[in-house]
């Protein structure tokens, strides 16, 4: 069993650090939003009056859509997004605005993605079509067949359950690698399993049709991810006020809160509205929602209980998101993400270390081979964060005026990466791996100050005015930096030492 | 009540770990005889269980159920790499941490 494990594990663990890196962060997806906002400041706004607002804005860009979709602003959300799809024919199909709901104006921020750049990575690495969504289910196969083989060739978890060895060598990593693993187990094969289920109809779309042997069609609109919307009548009825529909939806939910709406035929006389409860007051994604006609304000479709299959996916992906979950259970979900993170590192890292050892011992030198793991590791381990890193740099730093603003955001943090890639190959893997992190604990402990120089929302502000996620995330940064530059510091005064001894011997 | 649970747990989780090997701090050179092996991992799962009742209460079932598993891994590793650096104060903490959780707890009730 430990060849299965060795080799599924070495196979997909660069990418699985990766998904896995992107996906522990993504927790935080809202908050790295609003940070690379800063423009845009948290107004209290009821949720009549924001869907009213946007309501406005909409009839305004767009009132030949076939469909409008509005997320309301959250405590984590301070702007309401909004996009639509247009019939073919009358100007672009597909449009989308965040609105500023102190002015109810589009919001006047940089072009960024924000924090859907990394979200998006950690799902479809930002591959075209649904390559890397099949490459990424493909790693979680194989990431699950890794956990498995890894608790079977374990053997000792319950006797080695706290052991940890300090220096000496291979065994801390293994050590190391165990205590990230069992400690968190629960955690990793939860999120690997539940991370199949939103792409579960790209993966295996066949229980689905066995099940519902009308068509897929049903299955979306059991789940509540699609309504059955009547056809066009061509007449135009002016759209009734949401404000009612969420007060009847509050009612409905006793005090739970709408999220997103969606508007089907707006303008129509079969216009329908969708009320969707707020995704942080329910663990299931997307469990309950109200249909409303358009025109009369009534509910036609009330929350229609689900057959248990649909629960359980709903519930699977729910789980795996984590929308519901509060900051302290973020901050704890997010600590068991980057303990999935180490034991990827340290297995690549074991793999490398356990076969110097093995060619020190035999008097020989690596081969080409392990030459490139020892690269590929670098690249993977040091890469990623260093370009999170210039992403973040190059939404500081980057005019705001230029084209493709967003796009060069995101083609920032591929260019960090592959410039640490080049490095790994161009040095010797200690000293790539040295300066890699040097470079890594430069970037992320200077985000403070460049955030500092080019923006008001720095530290002081954002600790002197209360604003959690402004000073978190500066601290944040602070302490990434100032970790991987102890890290840094460490390794080069073990290579110092051992360069020393050899020369010594040598003499 | 959360503070309570994160204390506990730590507490839980150190019996457990005393049970497992020596501790040369506590004049445990080598592992505790297997009458207090027993006693220290009765007494550490009681708390572990104890920390499982208190995340329900807190939270809910299905919160709870979920708060539980995730908080019970940084107090594990808390308890692998505490006693490494410091000894004394890994025993301090296990000792004093639901001690002083308690108090804030029955502070906070009045």
């Amino acid at each position: 069993m430990a060849w299965l494990h060795t080799w599924s594990g070495l196979l997909v663990s660069w990418l699985l650090f990766a998904i896995f890196l992107t996906g522990t962060v993504s927790y935080y997806r809202a908050e790295i939003s609003q940070w690379m906002r800063p423009e845009l400041r948290m107004v209290e706004i009821s949720a009549e009056a924001a869907a009213s607002q946007a309501v406005a804005r909409l009839e305004v860009v767009a009132p030949d859509a076939r469909q409008w979709v509005i997320d309301l602003p959250t405590a984590r959300t301070p702007e309401t997004q909004m996009f639509y799809r247009r019939d073919p024919g009358n100007g672009p199909t597909f449009g989308r605005e965040s609105l500023d709901p102190s002015t109810g104006l589009p919001a006047e921020t940089r072009d960024t993605y924000g924090g859907d750049s990394l979200f998006y990575f950690h799902f479809d690495l930002l591959m075209p079509s649904i390559w890397g969504r099949l490459i990424v289910g493909f790693c979680a196969v194989t990431m699950l067949v890794a956990i498995v083989s890894g608790i079977i060739t374990h053997r000792r978890i319950f006797r080695d359950f706290f052991k940890f060895r300090l220096r000496r060598g291979q065994r801390s990593w293994l050590d190391a690698h165990n205590v990230m693993g069992v400690m968190a187990l629960p955690y990793h094969i939860l999120i690997v399993y539940t991370g199949m289920v939103p792409l579960l109809y790209l993966y295996l779309p066949w229980g689905v049709d066995v099940a519902y042997p009308k068509g897929r069609a049903a299955y979306f609109q059991e789940r509540g991810l699609s309504t059955p919307i009547p056809p066009p009548t061509g007449r135009a009825v002016p759209l009734v006020d949401l404000g009612a529909m969420v007060v009847k939806a509050e009612e409905q939910w006793k005090g739970g809160r709408p999220g997103r709406i969606i508007i089907y035929r707006p303008g129509d006389a079969a216009a329908r509205v969708v009320l969707f409860r707020k995704r942080a007051e329910t663990i299931g994604h997307r469990t309950r929602r109200l249909v409303f006609d358009g025109v009369t304000g009534n509910i036609v479709t009330g929350d229609e209980p689900m057959g248990p299959a649909v629960r359980t996916s709903a519930f699977f992906y729910g789980l795996h998101v984590a929308v519901f979950a509060d900051q302290l259970l973020r901050g704890l979900l997010f600590f068991s993400g980057l303990l999935g993170t180490g034991v990827i590192a340290t297995g690549l890292l074991l793999w490398s270390i356990k076969r110097r050892g093995r060619a020190d011992g035999a008097g020989g030198s690596v081969g080409p081979g392990h030459k490139l793991v020892d690269r590929l590791n670098i690249t993977a381990i040091v890469g990623l964060p260093v370009g999170i890193a210039a992403h973040f740099w190059a939404n500081r730093l980057l005019p705001l005026g230029i084209a493709d603003r967003a796009e060069w955001e995101v083609r920032f943090l591929f260019i960090g990466w592959l410039l640490i890639g080049i490095w790994s190959v161009c040095r010797s893997p200690t000293r790539a791996w040295i300066e890699g992190m040097w470079v890594c604990s430069v970037l992320f402990g200077l985000l403070p100050l460049v955030n500092a120089l080019m923006t008001d929302r720095h530290l002081g502000n954002a600790l002197m005015g209360g604003n959690g996620v402004f000073a978190v995330f500066d601290l944040a940064m602070l302490v990434t930096g100032v970790l991987v530059g102890c890290v840094s510091c460490a390794l080069d005064r073990r290579r110092r030492t051992a360069s020393a001894e050899k020369e010594t011997g040598r003499i | 009540m959360t503070l309570l649970a994160f204390a506990i747990t730590y507490s839980g989780f150190f019996l457990l770990r005393l049970a497992a090997s020596s501790y040369p701090t506590l004049s445990f050179t080598q592992k505790p005889p297997v009458e207090r092996q027993v006693s220290l991992r009765l007494f550490g799962a009681l708390l572990l269980a104890l920390s499982c009742g208190l995340s329900v209460s807190a939270f809910g079932w299905a919160l709870g159920s979920i708060f539980w598993p995730v908080l019970l891994t940084p107090m594990a590793i808390a308890v692998v790499l505490l006693p490494l650096y410091a000894p004394r104060a890994a025993v301090m903490l296990a000792v004093a941490s639901p001690a002083f959780a308690l108090a804030a707890e029955l502070v906070s009730m009045i």
